[in-house]
Formats: C-alpha cells, sequence, structure tokens
C-alpha cells in the first residue's frame, strides 16, 4: 500500500480539489460521468487505478447517462474513501496533541450540527436536538487501546493454585483494551470460550479437562463406531456438506495448507483430491458438533468459526470444546428460521437510526435498511474482513465482554461511520452498497475501528442516559397521578418507551430506545 | 448528452452448496479459477459488459449462499431478476434433483410478472471430473429442462473454462429478451457501439 499512499499523499490537494467539485456533482448523474472520465484521464489518477479491482473501474461506456447500478459510482467511492483516509492521517499528523478519538468526537459534534434536527423520526422535535447540543459540551470521551496482555500480568492475575484473585472485569479490561500475546492465547481463550471456569484451581481444570476429553470421545465414537449412523441419509448428506466447506476453509494457512494426505473415503465426490491431517480432524470436530447440537447441526459458516480455534488449539479435544463454547454465543446467527440474523440486523438497524439519523435516511432513501450488506459481517463475527491475525485479536476482544455483550454491533457501526460520507455522497442503490461494503474485506483498519468503536459506545450510553434523564424530566413535569399512570404503562411495556407518547404535552419528542438498544449495555452474553 | 438509458441485465446464480458458482462467476468475469473460494457467505455480484445482439449492456451476476437456510435473504436479492442460472453439479444426483425446489423458490421470492416465461438457463458444471463419477446423464438433465418449458441447458467446466463463455452469451441474450419492452427501447433507436476492453484491468496484481 505503500506507494499508493505516497501518490496519494503528493496528489492529494490536487485531487481533493478536484474531488470535491466530483462530490457536488455526484447528484447530478450526467456531469458526475463527464468529470469521473476526465478525472480517470488525469495522470495522476493513473496509479490508483491498478490497486481498484477490475469489476470497478468504469468502462468508457459509463459516458452514457445510467440511472441505475453504476459501476463508477463506486469507483469514486472507493476513491473518495483513499481521499479521506489520507486526509484524516494528514489530520492527525498535523495536530499531534489531537487524539484520533478526539478527532472522531470532532466528527460526532459536526455530524449532529449539521444534522437536520427532525432526521430522527419525522415528528422528533427541536427539544430532543438542543439535549444533544448540550452533549456536545461535555467533556470527550475516553477510548484507548494497549499493549496486548503478556504472560507476566496473565499469571499475576492468578493465586498460587492457580484460582484468579483478581475482579473478573480487571481481565476483562485488559483483553478487551489490547488482546492477548501469542504464547499465553490457548490458556486464556480456555476461559473465555468456557472449557474451564474462571473460579477454578488448576487442579480442578485438569480435572475439568479429562472429563471433557472422555465426554467427546463418547460423542465421537456415537457417529464414528455406528455402521447405523454412517449409511444414514442425513448423517451423509451433512457429511458431504461438512466436507465441502472445510475443504475450502482457510487452505491459505499452513496448518490447512498441505496435501499430503490421500482422501480417506473412496465413496467421496472428493475422493481424488488430496486432504491432510488437520482437514480430516476439521470434520471430525464439525461433524461430532454435529451429532452434539442435532437440532442445529452443521450450517454453513461454522467452518470458518472453528478453523482459527482449531489453529490456536492445536487439540482434537479442546478445540471442540471451544468451539461448543463459542457457539453458545453463536447459534442463533444459524437457527433455520434465521431469527437470531434478523434480531442482529433489526438491533443494528435501530443502532443507526439512534445514533447516525443522516445515514439512516440515506440507508432508507436508497432501500438499504435491511442492512444485509452486514450479514456476513454478524454471521461470522468479521472473519472475512479482517486477515487472520486480526480475526484472533478481534474475537478475543469481543469474548471479554467489557463494555457489551454484542460490541460486535459496535465494530460494525464503526465500520459504517467512518465510511458514512463515501456512502451518502457517492452510493445512491443497494446494490452500489453492498459491493462497495463486500470489497473492504480485508482494507479494514482494525485498531482503529476498536477504537472508533468505544468511542461510538460510550457516545450510545451516553445519549442513553441524557435521553432518559430528560423524559424522567418531562415526567416530573406532569402531575403525580399522571406520572403513576406512565410509569406502570412503561414497566407494562417493558421500558419500550414511545418516543412521542410520553412528551406530547410539552412539546417535546425524545427519541425511542428500543429494547434492543438497552439490551446493548448488558455485559452478560444473552443466554436461551 | 444524448439520454439513452443503458441497460442493465441482473442475473441470479442459484443451486446447492459447492456446485461451482463462484466459480462459474469468476470464470466468466474474471477469466480465473481457483479451487480455493471461500463457501459464499450472504451474497456478492461482479459486472461484465458484453456485446449481445449489437447492443453493449452490463450483466451484473449475482452470486448467493447456497445453503438452504439462507434463502429467506433472497427476496433482498432476487428482486429485478432478469434471467435465473440453476447450476448442478453431474457428479451429485442431489444437487440436480434439488433443481426443482430452487426454480419454486426463485419464482415465490422474486415473483417475476410472467413466471410461465422467464428465463432461465441451467449449467451442468464439473464435466472436467473423470467420466466414472458422472452420475447425471446429459439425457436426465435434458429431459428435466424440455419439461420445464424448454430451458436451455448447458454442460460446463468453471475449472477448465468449457462452455462458459457460450451458457452466459445465451443468459445474456435471454435475459435481454426479458428485459426488452419495444415501448421503452423506441426512444433509443441507434445505440452507440463501444469497443469494450474491459480485459486490460485483468491482470493487475490486486
Amino acid at each position: 500500500m505503500e506507494p499508493i499512499e505516497e501518490t496519494v499523499k503528493e496528489i492529494k490537494w490536487n485531487v481533493l480539489e478536484q474531488f470535491s467539485k466530483v462530490a457536488r456533482y455526484t447528484r447530478n448523474t450526467a456531469s458526475m460521468v463527464l468529470i469521473s472520465t476526465t478525472l480517470l484521464e488525469n495522470p495522476l489518477a493513473r496509479p490508483l487505478l491498478p490497486h481498484l479491482s477490475s469489476g470497478i473501474v468504469p468502462a468508457e461506456s459509463t459516458r452514457s447517462v445510467v440511472d441505475e447500478y453504476d459501476s463508477g459510482r463506486l469507483y469514486l467511492a472507493k476513491w473518495a474513501a483513499i481521499v479521506a483516509e489520507q486526509a484524516e492521517v494528514s489530520a492527525i499528523s498535523e495536530h499531534p496533541n489531537q487524539s484520533r478519538e478526539e478527532l472522531y468526537m470532532n466528527n460526532w459534534k459536526k455530524r449532529w450540527s449539521d444534522s437536520d434536527p427532525r432526521s430522527w423520526e419525522e415528528e422528533t422535535e427541536v427539544g430532543a436536538f438542543e439535549i444533544l447540543s448540550n452533549e456536545a459540551t461535555l467533556p470527550p470521551l475516553h477510548a484507548t487501546r494497549s499493549n496486548p496482555l503478556n504472560a507476566e500480568r496473565w499469571f499475576s492475575f492468578f493465586d498460587t493454585e492457580g484460582r484468579l484473585k483478581v475482579e473478573l472485569s480487571e481481565v476483562q479490561e485488559a483483553v478487551f483494551r489490547g488482546g492477548v500475546e501469542d504464547d499465553i492465547r490457548v490458556e486464556v481463550w480456555k476461559f473465555f470460550l468456557g472449557i474451564y471456569s474462571w473460579d477454578s484451581s488448576q487442579i480442578e481444570r485438569e480435572s475439568m479437562l479429562e472429563a471433557k476429553a472422555h465426554q467427546y470421545w463418547a460423542l465421537k465414537r456415537e457417529w464414528w463406531d455406528s455402521a447405523e449412523v454412517q449409511a444414514d441419509e442425513t448423517f451423509r448428506e451433512q457429511k458431504t456438506r461438512i466436507e465441502k466447506d472445510v475443504i475450502r476453509t482457510d487452505r491459505s494457512i499452513s496448518f490447512f495448507a498441505v496435501e499430503d494426505m490421500p482422501h480417506p473415503d473412496p465413496l467421496s465426490s472428493a475422493s481424488s483430491t488430496f486432504t491432510n491431517k488437520n482437514l480430516e480432524l476439521m470434520k471430525d470436530i464439525l461433524m461430532t458438533y454435529n451429532f452434539y447440537n442435532k437440532d442445529l447441526g452443521y450450517v454453513q459458516g461454522m467452518s470458518d468459526l472453528l478453523a482459527p480455534l482449531f489453529v490456536v488449539m492445536r487439540n482434537e479435544v479442546t478445540a471442540f470444546w471451544a468451539f461448543v463454547g463459542f457457539m453458545n454465543r453463536m447459534k442463533s446467527n444459524f437457527y433455520r428460521d434465521q431469527s437470531g440474523m434478523r434480531k442482529q440486523l433489526l438491533t443494528l438497524n435501530h443502532l443507526i437510526q439512534f445514533m447516525d439519523p443522516q445515514l439512516y435516511k440515506h440507508l432508507q432513501k436508497t432501500d438499504s435498511l435491511n442492512l444485509f450488506f452486514c450479514f456476513r459481517w454478524i454471521l461470522v463475527w468479521f472473519k472475512r474482513e479482517f486477515k487472520w491475525d486480526e480475526v484472533l485479536f478481534l474475537w478475543e476482544v469481543l469474548w471479554s465482554d467489557y463494555l457489551s455483550s454484542q460490541f460486535h454491533l459496535f465494530v460494525a457501526l464503526a465500520i459504517l461511520d467512518k465510511h458514512r460520507m463515501v456512502i451518502m455522497e457517492n452510493l445512491q442503490q443497494f446494490d452500489e452498497i453492498l459491493k462497495y461494503v463486500n470489497d473492504l474485506s480485508t482494507t479494514i483498519t482494525l485498531d482503529e475501528t476498536l477504537l472508533r468503536a468505544e468511542t461510538l459506545f460510550h457516545q450510545f450510553q451516553r445519549m442513553v442516559s441524557v435521553v432518559d434523564k430528560k423524559r424522567f424530566e418531562v415526567t416530573t413535569e406532569n402531575s403525580s397521578e399522571s406520572v403513576r399512570r406512565r410509569k406502570g404503562k412503561e414497566s407494562e411495556t417493558n421500558g419500550s418507551n414511545n418516543a412521542g407518547d410520553s412528551s406530547s404535552s410539552s412539546n417535546m419528542k425524545l427519541p425511542a430506545i428500543h429494547d434492543f438498544l438497552r439490551d446493548l449495555l448488558k455485559k452478560e452474553p444473552p443466554q436461551d | 448528452m444524448a439520454s439513452r438509458k443503458k441497460v442493465l441485465l441482473k442475473v441470479i446464480i442459484l443451486g446447492d452448496s459447492g456446485v461451482g458458482k463462484t466459480s462459474l462467476m469468476n470464470q466468466y468475469v474474471n477469466k480465473k479459477f481457483s479451487n480455493q473460494y471461500k463457501a459464499t457467505i450472504g451474497a456478492d455480484f461482479l459486472t461484465k459488459e458484453v456485446m449481445v445482439d449489437d447492443r453493449l449492456v452490463t450483466m451484473q451476476i449475482w452470486d448467493t449462499a447456497g445453503q438452504e437456510r439462507f434463502q429467506s435473504l433472497g427476496v433482498a436479492f432476487y428482486r429485478g431478476a432478469d434471467c435465473c442460472v440453476l447450476v448442478y453439479d453431474v457428479n451429485n444426483s442431489k444437487s440436480f434433483e434439488t433443481l426443482d425446489s430452487w426454480r419454486d423458490e426463485f419464482l415465490i421470492q422474486a415473483s417475476p410478472r410472467d413466471p410461465e416465461n422467464f428465463p432461465f438457463v441451467v449449467l451442468g458444471n464439473k464435466i472436467d471430473m473423470e467420466e466414472s463419477k458422472r452420475v447425471v446423464s446429459q439425457k436426465r438433465a435434458m429431459t428435466w429442462c424440455q419439461s420445464k418449458g424448454n430451458i436451455p441447458y448447458f454442460e460446463t467446466s468453471a475449472k477448465e473454462a468449457i462452455n462458459v463463455e457460450n451458457a452466459f452469451q445465451t443468459i445474456a441474450k435471454n435475459a435481454l429478451q426479458q428485459e426488452a419492452d419495444p415501448d421503452f427501447y423506441n426512444d433509443f433507436p441507434d445505440p452507440i457501439k463501444i469497443d469494450n476492453d474491459n480485459s486490460k484491468y485483468d491482470t493487475c496484481a490486486c
């Protein structure tokens, strides 16, 4: 990337100047296409071309007027993102005393001061906006990243019997802020994935592990040794499905790359291909899980979740139980009726509406409120969006449950937040947004995303409390009788108060805070 | 500038997991094959500009996840489709047997105006594998296609690039017929022919 960054830096002002013209013309497609063509012909823009995938480089034919999906718009969007990134980097270098977090905070203030006060919901009136203007005068929010947790600090958390002697939140914070170093990852994950309980001693953990091994082999024998099970049609179907996915999961990782073993099943349609020991064990783990959780079975995406666990554990038994622990959190993503995915996409939808009404409006206008372009992010927790090492790091941060058990939705919000201007100014269709978001894969900077996500979380938390406080004030202004009545009503609806409802008398409309949003403040992962 | 609406043909590729949907799309658009494409999660698409009957059109080819569990997402992606490509693996009879339900599900979710005449194309993929592995005969596949209103049928190999270009040419042609509405195109009687040289960026190292 360095050469492009260099080039972009050199031509930045030139491009920025021209780009601002483009941005202004974006709404007028005909002019935009003319200018985009001119820009593409600019020799300074050339070095950018090879780095954009061929699919999005506008062909000559984009000279014609288009009002449907337009690859030219996507091209400009990607370009705008590069330019914006450079502008941000240079803003930081020009103001070394200003942290990124303050920069995000400024963006946040700007977003609200630019915002149409009524864009929350059509009926939301100026009162709510005032709250947020006041909000902007509060001291800055703190989001920090630190070094990964190392062995020395990790062991200092435990007493001589190997029992945790500090508050769990201290461990959670350490992992949340910096992840963990490679050499202790295997141990730390066993705790976070429920193989070990946090209150256990070293000796207890050893016997836990022994019991788990026993249980695993018994489970595996149920299908491995049974001719009846092996002959079952559903079983064979699942086996084929697992095999198809395992042989195409993370094969670029050396652990799964080699092909030094002939296929063990001559009846398989893949029998002519070679495999390796680890791939075969992956299949066994997924088959055993398929047996362990018969209602759910194997669903596409699970192999993506297992692969990093197996590579870290390097052991069939612990990888299986780590997977069980992870799946306890993730299984609703794979339900047949897709209810878990729908709920999370809906939560994210509410979150965007609450935190970024402008972006929400744009998504509404472009028929994109289903947020299907975030489907992959949520289904496999950004596994396809970040590089391998970053995925390990991101997952442990998410498992820490330090701020929210659904922090991944703030990560999603953070990525959208970073690209909000590009999306709003350049992308006018659902398919353009989907393509743009899909193509962000492996280009997202994790550390920055986590900082942004944490800042957004704190802003969210603060806004919820400000809105609640304001609602309480409005309520107490009314007669005590009506307060009692309203409180009864609120507890009936379990807190999901309607924004307009309680404040109609005072000409003050507050944004609704859906139960799903309140759940984001919980640290305990949902259990079902 | 003359106001000429560009034609965008939306093509949806459906079929069981692992039959080669992503590979076919990539072979056609990027002329590349890899046996390590990951299972598709959600949906993605590639676009390609092609000449069909002297008209330049943009094909937007949608690749979707093959596991039936994720089909409820389909409605967002299928809407406005101009052609649906049903893919099965000639070495896997189950993937052939499910073509019926893929077709039905598509018609339900996309709800095209004229489902009877909506263009489908069937591709029997992976014909590069050894003959002894093959379990669905050409005859069986063609009989099915005929019974569904003469769906065009192609036997392909995304790996060896066999018949892929041909199949997609037919897909584009049938999609264009679906899209073509005489009133609509009368405004633009004189399409400008542009020499389309999309391939010059194909060799980039990205």
